[in-house]
């Protein structure tokens, strides 16, 4: 997207149209909370000046000494009229439609002010804009109705539930309050078949209910909704001002002169929530290119006075006017993420299932190193500390006897040897720590694939974890097995010691083979690779680290030298 | 659905006596949005940075039992316009270590509105909560039905030794402590409370190393939307209805949030020494004799200690989430 940046002190020979006058906004407000919530709005710079004129209805479910206290609190300077005769507001009812009809028509009838443009709002609306922006908008799409307006007959606007049904049945039930008789008497209509149809052949279309209409337009929409006939039909319908104004945009206006899209910014979440306006928002709001934005929290004073501020002055850039309409997708990407994204989610008492625990969260990629002989597989790990002591590699840190976090200390990143029972309590939780430790760089460990630990049972099935087999290729079995016996414990790991020279001794996989073993049979989900497969050119730095650390160790020196050699360590004979 | 439990109402009941009122402004309860509910035991050093806390974060009414407190408590709440206070004589851990006469408290006053019940050392903190107080965070719970807020209780120390670390009357505890162990926390399911049991921070590091299953719970739920017939069962770490016990588990749209627990001060130590004595807390006071024989330690770690940064750092280390709180 290429941002051209229009000035307010347009280029020369830019075209001005020939009238001069900047247009005049009538501002319809409807509203319901209390007189202090609506001063807040009224509050704003954008409703003091001559060019605009608000007409307030509020709800006359707030008594008349509410009425008058909000009187008393609307700034001197902004030009305002109270709609006399109140009506009582209901969501989903006609109720707001005739609310906002009053103000049209005393916008309209109001020769002391003579708008141009009369645009609905409400007291949780707040001008983002300052009003010159919101004129000279106008002023250049000259003749535009700002209103969204979706053809019914051609494509869906409603999210789930009734369409079509609002208007061609009839809605004497509240849905709220008379929830049962609503739903009965919608099922009684669906079943015998009994569909209206709007008066006059008038083709229905849904949209939002903001608008901000020319005073040709306003007018005949004004004039149409006092016929009797059309009257009647929408005060039947449920949510009428979700479709009555914007089918009598569509019947006074050209399709092409009408935006189908409104001026005010609000957007809705996967459940069909509205977006809260709340402190910290404005740099969000800042971003979106509307001239209303809702809805605004009660509670978000900092954001109203921040909003207000901004309106109070010229603005220097117009180069939002070319994306008027569109949300600036912020707010959605942030959904999807928080939504989808593992990261996003607190690691804490979010992964009840299963014994991965908190590992179920992870999406970072981890790398294990393994060997026949530990030794060895720690000499990688204890080589690529000390040629980059910023490397997270650790040495044995899930040995079930024993943490080692690096072997020439007892303490590394913060990973102590007495962290153990910690580890033990909750390993997955212990992995997950260790596995982020670092932001920027990957952790390795390594494990050792003879002996059962979480890491190792774990890893196998992870299709985050990378395996690295340290040994060098073309080694014998018996070599392999007699290195992995001069770092097994005969004491402490009596089982494992007899195993491994049982093992040795007869066909069939060592228990060093764990991993192999695993790759061959293909149960896995890990990936699993021979250091030596790791290209001089890896991309990966954690797997070139590796590569090279390998490199600059003697894997030889950790073996026999040959079969036979191994076999005379073993076992004491060279014969087969 | 809440599990009644007669013995416990019995006791609470028996509890309730204990309780007198001592300077109880009944208007300003009940006109209150939301109530904040704290049992306190000579923590006047506490209370100024504690009180302020919360009336920034937008608390309407404090309502405050003193345990025998004997550091002029009752006098400094007296002079707060916007604090209740009650007086208990009865033994802390034969009521439940503070619970029961919170829960009376809860019951009687809370129903309906938005409860914090903490404890003097704990200061909470959720997303945004620099620029958003309780009623915006309340009215997102509410939006999404989510009737409580699971927090994780993290502990904050500072950088010298325990005798250096000092919080005097009207100090930022944030200040005084700013450190906290940037890892350390085992979590285990527990299907009879619905939630996790949540152990580890530098507790489980210095003092249950060795016997981690041991380390206090940090799991703890300290605002709650209060119905009739609710109860916390033990501390504020769980409620007689399950259901609210651990609201994030398996919502990605849900709020959780962190406690800032500031018992690493100096305080500790003469604390741990009375309680050696007076045995009132927690598992035989298991948990005082093990700061007590750690006597003066020093708890700042450079690989693993984190300077507090705000409530987006907490989120970014997942010790809890904004879900889709934009």
């Amino acid at each position: 997207m290429v941002l051209s940046v229009e000035s307010p002190t347009a280029a020369p020979g830019a075209p001005t149209p020939d009238d001069e006058r900047l247009p005049r906004v009538a501002v319809l407000l409807l509203c319901h909370e209390s007189p202090a919530q609506v001063a807040v709005t009224l509050r704003s710079p954008f409703f003091a000046s001559a060019d605009l004129k608000v007409y307030i209805h509020y709800d006359a479910r707030r008594s008349e000494a509410e009425r008058e206290a909000l009187a008393a609190l609307v700034p001197p300077e902004v030009q305002h009229a109270f709609i006399a005769e109140r009506v009582a507001c209901a969501w989903g009812d006609y109720t707001l439609v005739e609310a906002t009809h009053r103000m049209l028509k005393a916008a309209i009838g109001d020769e002391s002010f003579d708008p141009d443009y009369l645009l609905l709002s409400s007291a949780s609306c707040v001008p983002i804009r300052p009003l010159s922006s919101l004129q000279e908008f106008l002023r250049r799409r000259d003749g535009i109705d700002f209103i969204q307006a979706v053809d019914v007959s051609r494509r869906s606007w409603v999210k789930g539930g009734l369409e079509k049904e609002r208007y061609e049945f009839r809605f004497p039930f509240n849905f709220r309050t008379q929830r049962w008789a609503f739903e009965s008497f919608t099922a009684l209509q669906r079943r015998l078949g009994r569909r209206r149809q709007p008066p006059g052949g008038l083709r229905i279309h849904f949209g939002s209910q903001w608008f901000c209409l020319t005073r040709a337009t306003a007018g005949s929409v004004a004039a149409r909704l006092a016929e009797p006939a059309l009257r009647e039909f929408f005060a039947a319908s449920w949510i009428p001002d979700e479709f009555a104004i914007q089918s009598l945009v569509m019947a006074a206006q050209r399709p092409e002169r009408v935006a189908g899209h409104n001026l005010t910014y609000y957007e809705f979440d996967d459940q069909g929530r509205p977006l809260v306006l709340e402190n910290g928002h404005f740099e969000h709001l800042l971003r979106q290119p509307f001239f209303f934005a809702r809805k605004l929290s009660a509670h978000a004073t900092r954001l109203a006075d921040q909003i207000h501020e901004h309106v109070a002055s010229p603005e220097l850039d117009w180069s939002y006017f070319a994306h008027v309409g569109s949300p600036s997708g912020h707010y959605a990407k942030y959904l999807a993420r928080a939504l989808t994204v593992n990261i996003s989610r607190s690691r804490v008492a979010t992964q009840p299932e299963a014994w991965h625990g908190v590992m179920g969260l992870n999406e970072r990629p981890y790398v294990l190193l393994y060997a026949a002989s530990r030794r060895l597989a720690a000499a990688v790990a204890r080589q690529m500390r000390r040629h980059d002591a910023s490397l997270p590699a650790f040495d044995f840190v899930f040995d079930p006897l024993r943490l080692v976090p690096a072997q020439e200390a007892a303490a590394w990143r913060g990973i102590q040897c007495g962290m153990r029972a910690r580890r033990d309590h909750d390993a997955a939780g212990f992995a997950h720590e260790l596995i982020h430790l670092d932001p920027l760089h990957r952790t390795v460990m390594c494990v050792d694939p003879a002996t059962p630990s979480w890491l190792r049972d774990f890893a196998l099935w992870d299709e985050h974890a990378t395996l690295v087999c340290c040994d060098p290729r073309g080694l014998g079995k018996l070599q392999r097995a007699e290195a992995a016996l001069r770092d097994i414990s005969a004491m402490e790991e009596a089982a494992l010691f007899e195993q491994t020279v049982r093992a040795a001794g007869v066909p069939g996989w060592l228990p060093q083979d764990h991993f192999d073993q695993a790759q061959r049979e293909s149960k896995h989900r890990c990936r699993i690779l021979a250091v030596d497969a790791i290209a001089p050119g890896e991309a990966d730095p954690t797997l070139q680290a590796v590569r090279e650390a390998w490199q600059a160790v003697d894997a030889r020196a950790y073996f026999a030298a040959s079969e036979a050699d191994a076999r005379l360590r073993l076992f004491g004979d060279t014969s087969e | 659905m809440i599990r009644t439990d007669r013995t416990a109402e019995r006791r609470i009941e028996r509890n309730r006596q204990q309780l007198r009122p001592r300077t109880v402004r009944a208007e300003a309860i009940a006109s209150a949005w939301s109530l904040l509910v704290c049992c306190a035991r000579n923590e006047m050093p506490r209370m100024p940075a504690f009180l302020d806390h919360y009336r920034r974060l937008g608390v309407g009414h404090f309502l405050v039992v003193d345990n025998q407190s004997e550091d002029g408590l009752q006098d400094y709440l007296a002079q707060q316009p916007d604090c209740s206070s009650w007086l208990a004589d009865g033994s802390y851990k034969a009521s439940n270590f503070g619970m029961d006469w919170c829960n009376v408290l809860l019951a009687q006053y809370g129903v309906g509105k938005w409860c914090v019940t903490v404890d003097p050392d704990e200061l909470l903190v959720y997303p945004h909560c620099e620029e958003r107080d309780l009623h915006s965070l309340t009215a997102r719970l509410e939006a999404i039905g989510q009737p409580s807020l699971f927090t994780v209780l993290l502990d904050a120390y500072g950088e010298g030794p325990l005798s250096q670390t000092t919080l005097t009357p009207g100090a930022d505890p944030f200040a005084v402590c700013p450190w906290f162990d940037r890892f350390n926390l085992t979590q285990r399911f527990d299907a009879g409370t619905q939630s996790f049991w949540v152990q580890g921070g530098v507790r489980m590091r210095r003092f249950f190393a060795d016997n981690p299953e041991q380390a206090p719970a940090l799991n703890k739920v300290p605002l709650v939307r209060w119905a009739s017939g609710l109860r916390y069962v033990s501390s504020m770490h769980h409620l007689n209805d399950t259901s609210l016990n651990c609201t994030v588990n398996g919502r990605a749209d849900a709020v959780s949030g962190v406690l800032f627990h500031f018992k690493y001060v100096s305080l500790l130590r003469e604390k741990a020494s009375e309680e050696m004595v007076r045995g009132e807390h927690y598992a035989g006071s298991t948990e005082y004799k093990a700061y007590f024989e750690a006597g003066d330690v020093r708890l700042y770690d450079p690989e693993i200690s984190l300077r507090y940064a705000g409530s987006s750092q907490l989120q970014r280390l997942g010790f809890m989430q904004a879900g889709t709180w934009f």
